[in-house]
C-alpha cells in the first residue's frame, strides 16, 4: 500500500526544507515552491509532493498508525 | 491501450517493468522501516537502469501487492510474473482496490488515495526533473521524470505516486 507518514514542514531554505515526522527530523526537496513552513506534507522519494490539510494530515497519520499496527501484528 | 504500446513495453524485462510502477510506494517501506536504505538505492537503481532483481526478492519486499497480483493470476490462470498479469494489475486491479476502500485505503485522505492510483495524463511543460502532467479530469500534478528522463512536452504519461512512470504513443 502506498501510504506514507505526513511530514510537517519546520524550515524551508530554497528548494530544501526540514521536516519532521514520527519524532525524527530529515531534510528533503520541495517539488515547487508552493509549500511553506508548517505545512503537512506528502514526500516521495526525499520529496515533498503534496501538501495536506491538517484534517487529510490526520487521517493520513491515523492509516499510517494502523498500517504500522498491522506490519507488527504480522512480525509476531 | 495500443498494441505498439504493448510491444514496445514488452521488451522491458517484466520485473523491470514491474519495479518502475511499484518503485515509486517504496520512500513507505523505507519509511516503515521494512528496507534500509542501501535496499532503497538499490530499488531505485534497478528501476532507473533496467537491471534485474530476483523475483523472490521483489515477492519479498513488496508483498502486499504480490499478494494481490496472486489472488489476480489465479482468476486470469497464468503465472504471477505473466506480463499480462502484471500489467493487468497497474493498469486496472491497483486502481480498483483503492476505488473500493479496500484495506487501510478505508481510512486514507482522498488525496494521498488519487497520488496512490496510476493515472494517465499528458505532459505540458517541463522543468529540470519535474514534469507538469495534465490529466482527462482538467487536473494538473507535478511529478518526477527520473523513471522516464526522455519524456517531453506532448508525451502521454502513467503516473504513481508523483512519478511519470511510463511514456505512451505521441499525443
Amino acid at each position: 500500500m502506498c501510504l506514507t507518514i505526513p511530514h510537517r514542514i519546520l524550515k524551508i531554505e530554497g528548494d530544501k526544507a526540514l521536516v519532521s515526522a514520527a519524532g525524527a527530523q530529515k531534510e528533503i526537496r520541495l517539488l515547487d515552491d508552493s509549500f511553506n513552513e508548517g505545512d503537512y506534507v506528502l514526500v516521495a522519494n526525499k520529496i515533498a509532493i503534496e501538501k495536506l490539510s491538517e484534517e487529510e494530515a490526520l487521517e493520513a497519520l491515523d492509516a499510517w498508525k494502523k498500517a504500522i499496527k498491522i506490519q507488527e501484528d504480522e512480525l509476531l | 491501450m495500443e498494441e505498439s504500446d504493448k510491444n514496445s513495453r514488452r521488451r522491458t524485462p517484466v520485473e523491470v517493468y514491474f519495479l518502475r510502477y511499484a518503485f515509486p510506494c517504496t520512500y513507505v517501506k523505507l519509511a516503515r522501516g521494512e528496507i534500509s536504505e542501501s535496499d532503497y538505492n538499490e530499488l531505485e537503481k534497478s528501476a532507473i537502469e533496467g537491471f534485474i532483481l530476483s523475483r523472490p526478492r521483489l515477492e519479498n519486499i513488496y508483498k502486499t501487492a504480490f499478494f494481490q497480483i496472486r489472488n489476480l493470476a489465479r482468476e486470469m490462470q497464468k503465472d504471477i510474473w505473466d506480463y499480462e498479469v502484471i500489467e493487468e494489475y497497474f493498469m486496472r486491479r491497483h486502481n480498483e482496490i483503492i476505488n473500493k476502500g479496500e484495506g487501510l485505503y478505508s481510512i486514507a485522505p482522498e488525496k494521498q488515495k488519487d497520488l496512490s492510483r496510476v493515472k494517465f495524463g499528458i505532459v505540458s511543460e517541463k522543468k529540470n526533473d519535474v514534469l507538469t502532467v495534465s490529466f482527462e479530469d482538467n487536473t494538473k500534478r507535478k511529478v518526477l521524470n527520473h523513471l522516464v528522463p526522455k519524456a517531453q512536452a506532448g508525451d502521454k504519461v502513467s503516473v504513481h505516486y508523483a512519478h511519470a512512470v511510463e511514456i505512451f504513443s505521441k499525443h
